[in-house]
């Protein structure tokens, strides 16, 4: 089964290229952000902890049970995409990613340039 | 009347019904959420946009969970003064209020206080240095825009103040951006307050140390302010702006968290704004990720001919901005994505939107 396998990704990275007139218009992806939607225990099983008789748990606000990841609440409205730090830079710490990115400077081959 | 759910794009879905005359119902803003409704920041923003309409309704039920807005005129004007708060940054208003601006009767003039640079919000500089270039191209306005940074405030307590003039225009015209042209050179400014003014060199060095692996023509300022124009918190930052040949601009910043505990070096928030730079630069497109959605709102309010750009991956707050779009001014973007470079041609027919209450002068 592996010796399609790059095939099969290609025809599926090529086929939600062709969709994403789709993907953005389409019912389908319409919804809340993933940082929006509640953990699934949490939709399944929201009065499982009923039974316990702690005052201090029967209300809590569902916004804590969030985790951690992903970026700080409250950003839904920010033109500028949330990114970690450390990632970014981890990215390009590497000298052969920046020499990646050569040709789209004036210092690198023009002609190539010239194709995109 | 347009309904909506949850308080995403708030600010998009006030500037669009704005512009486009239809009133909309928001339900369900954070219902859940600790501090459930309206936050500071968006109460602050419908008091400013308040300032700068004239006869808008606003009405907000007892918990903050719903908004009906029915918008006004906008006026512009000169003289508005606003406080914009310590909960978001300056950029959070100055976005909405340039799209506003443009279509106002008379030229604005504002002044904001608040948190200029910090945050996740656009800094000062990026406005000052990207935005307002940008809307002069693609609002076809020769002068009258302007930003100018009085004081510096740095989150969490602000204190900065910077004077914005934006002229108004009739009708945008058409928009072509497709071509991305190469880097020709990298500009910045560093900014320090409220620290030593060796912090803004050492951003310096740091962001140099990475974009000059590829390019020789950079050159950052420094800019130390001090005494009153300085703020009441301590910071540091700094924003890059890769400018290419065929005049699109590029930009990425990146500013130092102070009162977090993960303490970084001035070095490393310098390394972090190049490496932000390349990434945008990677992205391609002629737009950074940053501003993808203020072009794509300028595209389908342009006039009804074609428009096209070219812009790196989608962002889902330009994502977002799309569907706002055609749920506002029908307008649908054709989206062609190219394979080899991964860029993304979208083109779309303007609503042709005019300013309707522009004085004749």
């Amino acid at each position: 089964w592996k010796a399609a396998m790059l095939e099969r990704a290609a025809a599926l990275f090529s086929h939600r290229a062709a969709n994403l007139h789709a993907a953005v218009y389409g019912e389908r992806a319409v919804g809340p952000p993933a940082s929006q939607r509640l953990p699934r225990a949490e939709l399944e099983a929201p009065s499982s902890d009923g039974d316990e008789d702690d005052d201090g748990d029967l209300f809590r606000p569902r916004e804590a049970v969030r985790g951690m990841q992903g970026p700080p609440s409250g950003l839904e409205d920010c033109s500028r995409a949330w990114a970690a730090w450390d990632a970014t830079l981890a990215a390009w710490a590497d000298d052969a990613a920046v020499e990646g990115l050569r040709n789209r400077f004036v210092t690198g081959d023009w002609a190539a340039a010239e194709e995109r | 009347m347009l309904r909506f759910q949850g308080a995403e794009h708030f600010r998009q879905r006030l500037v669009f019904s704005t512009l486009s005359g239809r009133p909309i119902r928001i339900d369900g803003i954070r219902p859940h959420a600790e501090s459930p409704g309206l936050q500071e920041h968006e109460a602050s923003l419908l008091r400013l946009i308040e300032k700068v309409t004239n006869g808008c309704i606003i009405e907000i039920n007892e918990t903050g969970t719903s908004l009906r807005y029915k918008p006004g005129f906008i006026h512009g004007g000169p003289g508005i003064e606003h406080d914009c708060g310590t909960s978001r940054g300056v950029g959070y208003y100055l976005e909405p209020l340039a799209l506003l601006a443009l279509f106002g009767r008379s030229p604005l003039s504002a002044s904001l206080r608040g948190v200029t640079n910090g945050g996740p919000d656009p800094g000062v500089d990026v406005f000052r240095a990207v935005t307002l270039p940008l809307l002069r191209q693609l609002a076809g306005l020769e002068d009258g825009l302007e930003l100018r940074i009085e004081a510096r405030g740095a989150p969490p307590l602000g204190g900065g103040e910077v004077r914005l003039r934006l002229p108004c225009v009739k009708a945008l015209p058409p928009v072509a951006l497709t071509d991305e042209g190469m880097v020709r050179r990298v500009r910045g400014v560093a900014h320090s307050m409220r620290v030593s003014p060796q912090a803004a060199n050492r951003l310096v060095d740091g962001a140099r140390g990475v974009m000059n692996k590829l390019l020789a023509d950079v050159f950052i300022f420094t800019d130390h302010m001090s005494g009153r124009a300085s703020g009441l918190s301590p910071g540091y930052g700094v924003a890059l702006v890769a400018e290419t040949t065929s005049g699109r601009m590029l930009c990425a910043e990146a500013c130092a968290e102070l009162g977090k505990a993960s303490q970084s070096t001035a070095e490393d928030v310098g390394r972090a704004a190049a490496a932000a730079l390349l990434e945008e630069v990677s992205r391609g497109g002629v737009a950074d990720s940053m501003h993808q959605a203020l072009v794509l709102t300028l595209c389908a309010l342009g006039p009804e001919e074609i428009n096209e750009v070219r812009l790196g991956p989608l962002t889902p707050y330009a994502v977002g901005t799309l569907r706002h779009l055609r749920d506002f001014f029908n307008v649908q973007f054709s989206i062609r994505p190219e394979e080899e470079t991964r860029t993304i041609f979208l083109s779309c027919v303007g609503a042709g939107v005019k300013n309707l209450s522009k004085k004749i002068a």
